[in-house]
């Protein structure tokens, strides 16, 4: 009888361990945070808050990366993108800094990272249990003379998305 | 005692046979969270099956959408996601999109199989979430998505081999540095890498530094057909000078190469450049741009940038060679290429900036042409075939313990032992 209990006891077990891996990340902000109306000055380093980036990785580092639907800002009206449209020379920033978050060991890093279509990565940390970093994000656009100014209604336009996953 | 037992097989039948999910809650959970986050598994066979979870912890209800890529990674290790017709055609999803209210939770299904003729596969589930109401705004949109990563090799025999394409230092504030080697996956599954690096001079070995591992205290992962920087952080005595000897060994899969570094009062003398961004844009015809910066303290010179376009990381369709003439300390320059017309189907670029042999940066871009390959969700076909399999179990497991017991009970006294 007591071996039939044990076998019962290990074929649970068994199948519990049979489950996946139990790692899990989370993320919240800046989902929906939209920029409207930034007013560029036409030259030099123009900053505006691009919202706030929360993150919580469960036995697992993490990476938050961002891309762009474009490799610059770009002539927008209507909303959509005007075909053939002006593009601003340089690219956007974005870049991000811990501003707080709970957890001893939690000490993700905020990047400066300069935005295109392919990822870049724009903060990391190593997570952990009760583990969360909060980061400010700023969004950074150099302008020049040569950049030229649109008409009324048209703006420089960009789609940012980020991406969280867990540490390879 | 026979319900109990009946009840005892029951759930084991169950728990072996259903695609459970892994309740993880992450205790700090914020926003939106997946779990698993990450799947590194050696399969018995080809085929795989599993069940992710989406908890909502916020307020706000949110849409989310489901799609696969393909996996890799830049050269510090940040996962890339890539289109892929490969991964599209292998793997599939149980739903296409859901939303999810404050408090929710939801699971989709991931089955498929390593495609034939492979060892592993390397993709991502991708949640992209949008709060119902949002707005686009007018500057400047903002989207965010959550990954999870699968790590899946099949059964052996595997392919681990690992190539060294370059050994050096790179200078860090003051008299840090960094030494490292840069490793490809020319195998067929992925490979986590551990080994040392050397610095000597003449025989005599100055440091032995093991490779960092990453933040989740393991080796880092290299996909087969990527690069990855092994890294071990070095503060040099502040009297070297001269020319020295870095070796990189690694382990599991090994591997060795060495090469000539030079330092000056303990100030690594090497050059140091990245590839600030890499974009791929399909508007008449595919454009690539890049920006370099020179992040040393001299000039950049003699360096060249190689871009090269894959189809689905297997097929090399183009490439160019561009030279960077000369690149002033904290100047930057803008790259662009026009690959050749690309047939219809998903693509990598990948950036390659060297200099004199040694490698310097590394970005991969992914880019599709024309649709993609509709990805078929599965219905409750999953879950009649789960409850079928656990009905079968059930049966198995029935047949060891009562059939055992009953013909115990038919043996004569006389014959037991």
């Amino acid at each position: 009888m007591r071996l039939r209990a044990a076998v019962v006891v290990a074929v649970v077990c068994l199948a519990m361990m049979n489950t996946p891996a139990v790692l899990a990340v989370s993320m919240a902000g800046p989902t929906g945070v939209t920029v409207s109306g930034w007013s560029l000055s036409s030259s030099g380093t123009n900053t505006i808050s691009g919202g706030t980036l929360t993150v919580s990785a469960l036995l697992s580092s993490y990476t938050v990366t961002v891309q762009a639907d474009k490799s610059n800002m770009s002539e927008y009206a209507s909303g959509a993108y005007v075909s053939s449209g002006k593009t601003l020379g340089a690219a956007l920033h974005v870049i991000t800094a811990r501003t707080g978050g709970s957890g001893v060991s939690c000490n993700g890093a905020g990047q400066n990272a300069t935005v295109g279509t392919s990822a870049t990565t724009v903060a990391s940390g190593p997570g952990g249990l009760l583990c969360s970093d909060i980061y400010s994000v700023t969004l950074s656009q150099t302008t020049a003379i040569s950049d030229s100014a649109l008409l009324p209604g048209h703006v420089y336009h960009i789609i940012l998305t980020y991406t969280l996953s867990g540490g390879l | 005692m026979r319900h109990n037992k009946l009840i005892s097989i029951a759930v084991a039948s169950t728990l072996f046979a259903m695609p459970w999910p892994a309740r993880a809650q992450t205790a700090a959970a914020v926003g939106l969270e997946i779990t698993p986050s990450q799947t590194e598994l050696n399969l018995a066979g080809r085929t795989y099956e599993t069940t992710l979870t989406l908890f909502n912890h916020d307020p706000a209800t949110y849409k989310v959408d489901f799609s696969l890529q393909a996996l890799g990674h830049d050269l510090d290790g940040a996962p890339e996601y890539l289109p892929s017709t490969d991964v599209s055609r292998a793997f599939s999803l149980s739903t296409t999109g859901f939303t999810l209210s404050q408090g929710q939770q939801k699971q989709v299904t991931l089955k498929g199989a390593i495609p034939a003729g492979e060892r592993s596969i390397y993709f991502g589930v991708i949640a992209t979430y949008s709060r119902a109401d949002q707005q686009a705004g007018s500057s400047v949109e903002t989207r965010t998505r959550l990954g999870s990563e699968f790590l899946l090799r099949g059964p052996k025999p595997w392919a681990e081999h690992l190539q060294i394409t370059d050994v050096g230092v790179l200078p860090g504030v003051g008299r840090s540095a960094t030494l490292y080697a840069i490793v490809k996956n020319v195998g067929n599954v992925h490979v986590r890498p551990t080994g040392t690096v050397t610095v000597s001079k003449n025989g005599l070995v100055i440091a032995r530094l093991p490779f960092a591992l990453n933040a989740a205290h393991k080796p880092g992962a290299v996909i087969p057909g990527f690069s990855r920087r092994l890294t071990a952080p070095w503060t040099p005595p502040s009297d070297l000078t001269g020319t020295f000897t870095v070796t990189a060994t690694t382990q599991r899969p090994g591997a060795s190469a060495s090469k000539t570094v030079s330092f000056s009062n303990g100030k690594a003398l090497a050059p140091d450049a990245k590839i600030d961004n890499l974009s791929v844009q399909n508007s008449n015809g595919v454009t690539v741009d890049t920006q370099i910066t020179n992040k040393g303290t001299g000039p950049l010179a003699g360096a060249k940038l190689t871009l090269v376009a894959t189809q689905d990381g297997r097929f090399e369709r183009d490439r160019t060679v561009l030279p960077l003439v000369s690149l002033a300390p904290g100047a930057s320059v803008d790259k662009m290429w026009t690959p050749r017309s690309l047939p219809d189907g998903a693509y990598q670029i990948t950036a390659t900036l060297e200099q004199g042999g040694a490698v310097l940066d590394q970005r991969v871009a992914g880019i599709r042409l024309g649709a993609a390959p509709t990805s078929r969700a599965r219905g409750p076909l999953l879950w009649i075939a789960a409850a079928l399999l656990a009905l079968v179990l059930a049966v198995v497991l029935w047949f060891l313990f009562f059939r055992r017991r009953d013909d115990d009970r038919q043996q004569p006294a006389g014959s037991r032992a």
